[in-house]
């Protein structure tokens, strides 16, 4: 396993943030987060998404991707024993977001080390890039085609066209990205974060006004009067927040709950972003 | 970490609810036994699906909701038995199959269970009827409630009849072999979406071919053609139960799920074909085959027979990809036979075609040539070329020692394999050869630098010399090679890469330059290359300018060495030619005589080689008896040579014991070692038979089966005739396929097997077979470094070497003798010291204890046999066979 230097050193390879720069940024796109059911649930009730403290960076970070509800573990079917059976997803308007940093992956799979493919001798914040939700932007743009790809995790065809031997960010970052692809290079190394650009923030954010949608299994819409279901729902509503379900049953495997939740994060996407 | 226990009966001892609320289905959790800390989970043999059985249990970690089952509750299952759910109703978890709970909750359905709606519909939402009915609208109006109409509309048809269109389908296809594309398509399907209008509702699922498949269209039908899922329209609220559906397919936006593609069917055409695919056959069928590490091992299924495209139990459906090797030898029947597998592969399925020419040893393929490539894809779709050609270029990194036929075997399963673990691989190279036919699917491995260098620049082989556009890379994918298929712990897959090229004739320069740097191992050495005034040297029929290139090297070099470089094997015409104009002529991928000739340049005699890779003359006719033998005589009787000598020496006068004699039990290649043995010819048994004074040694003779397994079936018997014994004429055995060429002298006593030449002749005649002339008449006529001399080299041009003036080949009697000799020859020649052959020269495992004639000395004797012929000045090669030729025609 490959684990990342953490370690500030006096210059950086920029080569990945000034190709992206000269990315126009894609059409907008929420930002998403995605926990447990049991967390969110005190979330909606405290009304709040919370910056809490980031192992990697040493500071207090809310976490978000870009669109993609990329919750997913590695083996989420199959081999990790703790999968999330029970997600559940904010959507929240990037303009509502005061967001302070992004990458192009999910940084806290690379300070673990799983992805494996990466260039040992790259620091994280080589990867990082200028700008926060405009440097996501253009970074969809920069190594996907359209927002379809980028949910598919395909990344262009041509990004490694004319690609210098000695542009080490991007080159790693591709290398990365292909975890998230069909191109599942070496067994038991696809993840779904490699590729899912993430955005933070620093501050706590309030879900009135900020979230757009919440997406929960559909047992959360029954219960009686003035029980758990009903706080919850009676919050959502108070909040003004759209309301999803997904089809949630012990018959079914995660990636099922996944790939529902995701063709409806999409179908969000563009029937209220992309119109 | 998973776990599969298949026959265990496993305990139901807790559940995890998914809501904090005291009703709805669980999570359920076994174990092997209570108190286990090891829990699992269940799943069920139909994804979603509570009446199908379980399949198979995992290991999974519980949240912090869990709970224990009461002891009472004592539920074991094992896989096969019928899926088991946990059921809370007012905090009481109930056990059981789905339609038991049914019946258990009949009162509740019946009334709605106004807290619960949705548990409700989940736990009858298998069975049609007026239950779900009810069940259905009583959900959809909690959910009205709860949040508005529009809300209850959406989960109504997004939620809900997508959750029943996916079960259906899951359903119905679970008694085929569904790909598991389609399985992750249809987990990723969209229904509705704010695209039910008033046409119906729409549900889109993607494919990842090129427009719907057969098997897609199939799909399409099985959900619109699907009378259960007409009734499950109709049982919604009645805004919407008059909602009909339909099934749009899209280009794929599959996430990436653990998509398993079908395996790819390797069929032959042309017996060549079939060959080196039943050569990869043995190591597929020992799983030792190419594989990728993250698709099944199996994911090559080979046809091994011509004209049967087809195997036994399966049928093209059954494949994601048909990968036809074909054998060009007959043009037409080639392409005939082509025509026939596209038709019959057709007639099952959409499977696209990759057409993987077998390489014409002395020339290019011309499935490759651009004239004939593009009829291949006149009115046929899904068809795809390999440039398999790159098996011969000098980027080739694999084994040189590997046939040709087999190489493109290797390259043409390793091409599969990336196509299939591509995801829209296919798809992509589909694209390009429709838009332009001269496009062809390349795989490169990567280069001993571990890195490719730009896209596109290091790409070169006889097809494609150059990458003329900018060549789409598909993608790189890891492959576990022939060699290394069970890898020890740690060992890694070599990459390659998928690309499409364009087949084009220019540029063939780059091919020669690139061939010259691999041979030198240094990409430094300065290269220059210059085409000019190549008409005046060379006439158009003897090479074509597209085809060949003019390459000086220099390097540190007092005079640069000129190379022309062929595409195709050269005629002794054109390296003659070349020669006179002081170049040397050589095929790019002859490797072995680019280096020997820029190695070796100050050191060799020869200004001018004949290259290994050549167009030979082909076999000239002989009109005289043979010199030359190979062991063609199958012995009468083979008996155990330690039994032979215990029984003749207790039988010293019988006439049998002066018969029979030893033979060397080196035969072919990969045959065992034998125990000695001794072999007696038809005649001395005759002569024992004839007798009748005499009795047969009670010996037990060899089977004849363990003789051909020590490649002993054939001996050479002749005997040494009496006239040569005492006189300067010995009997010399050569191995075959052996460069150079060891001569061993056999003693009167010992014969050889299989595998050997055997000639009569003086020393003088062993000297003159070990040198230079005789090895350069061998490979005039049939090309240079055979592993094994073929049949008719040895009765023909073996036999049609013209010896000089001096020693006399005596037909007749089937031996060389020495006439007259100069002096210095002689010497030389008694300071070689041929070994005597023996059992002692075969070291273990039958191999041969190699020898050859120390180097100064073996270039004194060349120097004297030249001289024998009038050719002491020469340096080349080229004139020496030129003269040799002349000799043989008088």
């Amino acid at each position: 396993m490959v684990k990342i230097s953490l370690k500030s050193r006096v210059t950086r390879h920029t080569d990945l943030s000034d190709r992206v720069d000269a990315c126009s940024p894609a059409d907008p796109v929420p930002l998403v987060h995605v926990t447990e059911i049991g967390y969110g649930r005190d979330i909606i009730l405290s009304g709040q998404l919370e910056a809490r403290f980031c192992d990697v960076f040493g500071r207090d970070l809310l976490y978000f991707f870009l669109g993609r509800p990329a919750y997913r573990l590695k083996h989420e079917e199959t081999a990790s024993r703790k999968i999330t059976r029970y997600p559940i997803v904010f959507v929240a308007d990037p303009k509502r977001v005061a967001a302070t940093q992004s990458f192009p992956f999910d940084t806290g799979a690379l300070s673990e080390g799983i992805y494996t493919n990466a260039d040992p001798h790259l620091a994280i914040e080589d990867y990082q890039l200028n700008g926060a939700v405009d440097g996501a932007l253009r970074q969809l743009s920069f190594a996907f085609q359209n927002v379809d790809d980028y949910f598919a995790g395909r990344l262009r065809v041509d990004i490694e066209d004319d690609l210098p031997a000695f542009a080490h960010a991007t080159r790693s970052y591709i290398e990365i990205a292909k975890m998230a692809t069909h191109a599942r290079n070496r067994p038991g190394a696809f993840d779904d974060r490699a590729s899912a650009i993430e955005v933070a923030t620093d501050r706590h954010l309030d879900l009135k006004g900020a979230i757009e949608m919440v997406i929960l299994p559909k047992q959360y819409l029954e219960g009686p009067k003035g029980g758990a279901n009903a706080e919850i729902v009676s919050q959502l509503s108070e909040l003004d927040i759209e309301t999803d379900t997904y089809d949630w049953d012990p018959t079914k495997t995660p990636a099922d709950y996944r790939a529902e939740i995701n063709s409806k994060v999409l179908a969000f996407i563009k029937s209220k972003y992309h119109r | 970490m998973s776990k599969k226990v298949a026959s265990t009966s496993m305990q139901l001892v807790g559940f995890e609810p998914l809501s904090p609320e005291p009703f709805g289905f669980c999570t359920a959790y076994y174990a092997l036994r209570r108190g286990s800390n090891q829990l699992f989970v269940a799943h069920p043999s139909i994804e979603g699906d509570p009446t199908s059985a379980i399949e198979r249990f995992s290991i999974a970690d519980p949240g912090s909701d869990y709970h224990l089952l009461p002891l009472e509750v004592d539920v074991a299952v094992k896989v096969g038995d019928p899926w088991i759910d946990v059921l809370m109703i007012n905090g009481r978890p109930t056990v059981g199959p789905r339609i038991v709970l049914i019946d258990q909750f009949a009162d509740a359905i019946e009334k709605g269970g106004d807290d619960y709606p949705l548990t409700l519909l989940d736990l009858v939402k298998n069975k049609p009827g007026t239950q779900r009915q009810n069940a259905v609208r009583r959900a959809h109006a909690q959910i009205e409630s709860a949040l508005d109409e529009r809300a209850a509309d959406k989960w109504a048809i997004e939620t809900y009849f997508r959750s029943q269109v996916l079960s259906h389908v899951r359903k119905g296809i679970s008694r085929k072999d569904t790909s598991a594309d389609m399985l992750e398509a249809l987990r990723n399907m969209r229904v509705g979406h704010g695209l039910f209008t008033a046409s119906g509702i729409q549900i889109k699922i993607a494919t990842n071919s090129n427009g719907p498949s057969r098997a897609d269209k199939e799909l399409a039908a099985l959900i619109e053609d699907a009378r259960e899922l007409k009734t499950v329209l109709s049982e919604l609220p009645s805004s919407l139960a008059q909602l009909s559906h339909k099934v749009r397919f899209s280009q794929s936006v599959v996430p990436n799920e653990a998509v398993v593609p079908k395996p790819a069917l390797m069929v032959p055409i042309g017996p060549a074909a079939a060959r080196a695919l039943r050569s990869a056959a043995r190591n597929v069928r020992a799983g030792r085959f190419h594989h990728h590490p993250s698709l099944r091992p199996d994911m090559i299924k080979i046809v091994e027979r011509e004209k049967h495209w087809a195997l036994e139990r399966a049928s093209f459906e059954d494949f994601g990809l048909i990968t036809v090797i074909v054998d060009e030898n007959d043009w037409n029947e080639a392409n005939e036979a082509l025509e026939e597998v596209h038709r019959s592969v057709r007639s099952q399925s959409d499977a696209p075609i990759l057409i993987a020419p077998l390489l014409p040893t002395s020339r290019p393929s011309k499935l490759l040539a651009l004239e004939h490539q593009l009829g291949l894809f006149d009115s046929h779709s899904g068809r795809m070329l390999l440039d398999t050609s790159f098996v011969r270029s000098p980027l080739w990194n694999e084994s040189p020692r590997r046939s040709l036929d087999r190489r493109v075997v290797d390259h043409a399963a390793i091409a599969s394999l990336g196509l299939l673990s591509i995801e829209g691989a296919i798809e992509n190279v589909l694209h390009e050869v429709r838009s332009h036919p001269a496009r062809v699917l390349a795989i490169q491995p990567m280069n001993e630098l571990g890195r490719f260098s730009n896209a596109g620049d290091n790409y070169s082989s006889e097809a494609v010399p150059t990458s003329g556009f900018n060549s789409p890379i598909i993608d790189d994918f890891p492959i576990f090679s022939e060699r290394s298929a069970r890898p020890p712990r740690g060992d890694s897959p070599s990459t390659y890469r998928l690309s499409v090229r364009e087949l084009n004739k220019n540029g063939f320069t780059k091919l020669a330059i690139t061939a010259l740097q691999r041979a030198v191992m240094d990409s430094r050495v300065p290269l220059g290359a210059d085409n000019p005034g190549f008409n005046e040297h060379f006439d158009d029929d003897l090479v074509k300018e597209d085809s060949s290139a003019i390459v000086s090297v220099s390097g540190d070099r007092v005079s640069p060495d000129t190379f022309l470089v062929t595409t195709s094997s050269p005629s002794i015409d054109l390296i003659r030619a070349a020669a006179e104009r002081g170049i040397q002529t050589v095929r790019y991928c002859d490797q072995q005589s680019m280096r020997r000739k820029l190695s070796n340049a100050s050191q060799s005699r020869w200004q001018f080689e004949l290259p290994d890779d050549i167009r030979p003359l082909g076999k000239p006719r002989s009109k005289y008896p043979p010199i030359f033998h190979r062991p063609n005589e199958r012995p009468a009787a083979i008996v155990n040579s330690r039994e032979w000598r215990r029984w003749r020496e207790e039988n010293p006068e019988h006439p049998f014991a002066s018969a029979g004699r030893e033979v060397i039990a080196i035969g072919q290649r990969g045959n065992a070692v034998g125990p000695p043995i001794i072999a007696f010819t038809h005649p001395e048994l005759d002569q024992v038979l004839r007798s009748k004074d005499v009795e047969l040694p009670s010996l037990k003779p060899i089977s004849p089966f363990n003789a051909k397994r020590f490649g002993i079936e054939s001996i050479f018997l002749d005997p040494v005739k009496p006239h040569e014994k005492g006189s300067e004429v010995f009997r010399w055995a050569i191995k075959e396929g052996r460069n150079p060429l060891m001569l061993y002298c056999l003693p009167d006593e010992l014969t050889v097997s299989k595998g050997w030449v055997i000639f009569d002749g003086s020393k003088h005649a062993a000297a003159i077979v070990a040198s230079d002339v005789f090895s350069i008449w061998l490979r005039g006529h049939q090309g240079g470094s055979p592993l094994m001399s073929p049949k008719f080299a040895i009765e023909t041009v073996w036999q049609r070497f013209p010896w000089p003036p001096g020693l006399r080949p005596n037909f007749e009697r089937s031996f060389v003798e020495t006439r007259d000799v100069p002096g210095d020859l002689d010497k030389y020649c008694s300071l070689i010291d041929f070994p005597m052959l023996s059992n002692e020269n075969i070291v273990a495992l039958g191999r041969l204890r190699p020898h050859q004639i120390e180097k100064d000395l073996l270039r004194s004797i060349n120097d004297e046999v030249l001289r024998l012929y009038g050719l002491e000045n020469t340096r080349s090669e080229i004139d020496v066979l030129s003269e040799l030729l002349r000799l043989s025609r008088h």
